[in-house]
């Protein structure tokens, strides 16, 4: 068995591993934190993906995203959740951080929703955006995944400051002040990387940091929306 | 101009309150039964909100804020949901509640003090500190702008926030999550054989107090910090100088500690 056999780790989720290869995992697992927090993670995402809806986006924002986190080589492709269900779910360890950013992603799409004042209210809505899983199971750059991030994010700063005057200005101070510690957070990160783009650490923490990220605009959206 | 803006509002808000407070107590006092398993939710825009616990099978509440605002508090089967009539205006919530309730807060600009409660909880705020003694069950705290305590309390605990410290204290439970961006993070607690910890700052140290005899798998990463012990550990470096892992005991929990900048420190409780 290789050294950190993560290459088995979606299969061991999706219980397609012979009992022999099954058994030889789960020693390793018993064994090795590293492989054991990364099938934790893998299947916090594989959870995440399969928890949104089938239907299509309606909001205006998402094809712009998806264009954003699809491969620049086919034409965005939303997986129907059944097929979703079925399908393999190969990572690498840079791919399983722009996975967690994709998921993250789906919750920016509930921005969208509550800022529209349509569907569900804010905050009890089940995201139904096309969850891009062809584009972090397919071998795109991972790297290219955390660019296109950035400007889908960009996308979501663009409209919260078109709604800031909804905020109250203490509110709009607290979360443009945490919002630029974040983004000082992702600049060390994006550093680091540079020097060392595959270390796992690096690229989980920054997947982390930017998922904060979206965590502080989806709350000023909520404060947008419901600021009297 | 800005900033003196909002200086001004600020203070004009502590004014409203703090003057109400001194001069007329509290504007609201209510007590409403409830049913027991009943679970109580608080939204409140501006003000400091406090609970406290207590053994009757009823919910009180106290507020103090201007003439014009009131209190509104709605009791339906087995939710207590408590707002202001007026979002805009601060008010300060003292509650006290049944010690097994659960409790749903949220506030805009405030801290939160919960004490003498055993139930689960979730709050959450954009701009204020967040203090609990006690709970138990699922303890969910959240904030964007403000520190995090958690002393005494049992069950899962999930706390993060963005610009400051997370401390968590006395705590008996199997999953413990801290995240935060700015800020420190400690913990000294139970380490259960079937646990997971994770604890995550980006600029801040991280100082870790563990019972005798705990027997945990760890993980630390940095990048520019340090990892100290306070007793032997063979460490295992998958990255030198920047990603460790070393089991103590019989290992059994896991624990991760990460700090982009800070120095993570693991010491034993005790004498």
């Amino acid at each position: 068995m290789n050294a950190h056999p993560t290459e088995q780790l979606s299969e061991y989720i999706d219980d397609e591993l012979t009992p022999a290869a099954r058994a030889s995992l789960e020693v390793h697992l018993s064994t090795c934190p590293e492989c054991t927090a990364l099938l934790a993670d893998l299947r916090a995402v594989v959870a995440a993906a399969r928890n949104v809806g089938e239907e299509p986006p309606t909001w205006d924002l998402w094809p712009a995203i998806a264009r954003r986190l699809a491969p620049r080589s086919r034409a965005p492709q939303v997986v129907a959740i059944a097929s979703r269900r079925a399908r393999r779910f190969s990572f690498s360890i840079p791919q399983l951080a722009a996975a967690s950013i994709a998921v993250a992603l789906l919750s920016a799409g509930a921005v969208w929703l509550a800022i529209r004042g349509g569907g569900e209210p804010f905050g009890a809505a089940t995201p139904t955006g096309g969850m891009p899983v062809t584009a972090v199971s397919d071998a795109g750059v991972a790297d290219q995944r955390f660019a296109e991030y950035e400007a889908a994010v960009a996308d979501l700063e663009r409209l919260v400051d078109e709604l800031g005057d909804r905020i109250d200005p203490e509110s709009r101070d607290a979360i443009d002040q945490n919002l630029a510690i974040i983004d000082a957070a992702i600049g060390q990160i994006r550093g680091a990387l540079e020097a060392d783009p595959d270390d796992a650490y690096l690229n989980t923490h920054l997947a982390s940091t930017m998922q904060r990220k979206i965590d502080v605009l989806q709350e000023a959206a909520r404060l947008a929306r419901t600021s009297t | 101009m800005k900033t003196m803006i909002t200086l001004v509002l600020a203070l004009a808000a502590l004014a409203a309150v703090g003057g109400t407070a001194r001069g007329q107590g509290f504007q609201t006092d209510r007590t409403v039964e409830v049913t027991p398993g009943a679970r109580l939710q608080l939204d409140s825009q501006f003000g400091k909100v406090t609970v406290r616990g207590w053994d009757r099978g009823a919910v009180r509440v106290q507020a103090r804020h201007t003439a014009d605002v009131g209190v509104e508090i709605d009791v339906r089967g087995s939710l207590v949901q408590i707002e202001s009539n007026r979002p805009g205006k601060p008010v300060e919530y003292s509650l006290t509640v049944p010690v097994d309730m659960p409790l749903e807060i949220e506030v805009i600009h405030g801290e939160v003090d919960v004490a003498g409660v055993r139930s689960g909880m979730q709050i959450q705020s954009v701009n204020g500190a967040i203090m609990v003694r006690g709970g138990s069950g699922t303890i969910d705290l959240g904030s964007v702008q403000g520190s995090i305590t958690l002393e005494g309390a049992d069950g899962d605990v999930h706390a993060e926030t963005v610009n400051g410290r997370i401390q968590l204290r006395g705590i008996e439970s199997a999953r413990v999550t801290a995240e935060t961006v700015n800020g420190g993070v400690s913990y000294a607690g139970s380490i259960r054989s079937d646990g997971w910890y994770r604890f995550s700052t980006h600029n801040g140290p991280i100082d870790l107090t563990i019972p005798p005899g705990a027997g945990a798998v760890f993980t630390a990463s940095t990048f520019n910090g340090t990892l100290e012990t306070a007793f032997p550990v063979t460490l295992r470096e998958a990255r030198e100088g920047k990603e460790f892992s070393f089991t103590l005991g019989s290992g059994g929990a896991r624990i991760e500690l990460e700090s982009f900048n800070g120095t993570m420190s693991i010491r034993r409780s005790g004498p």
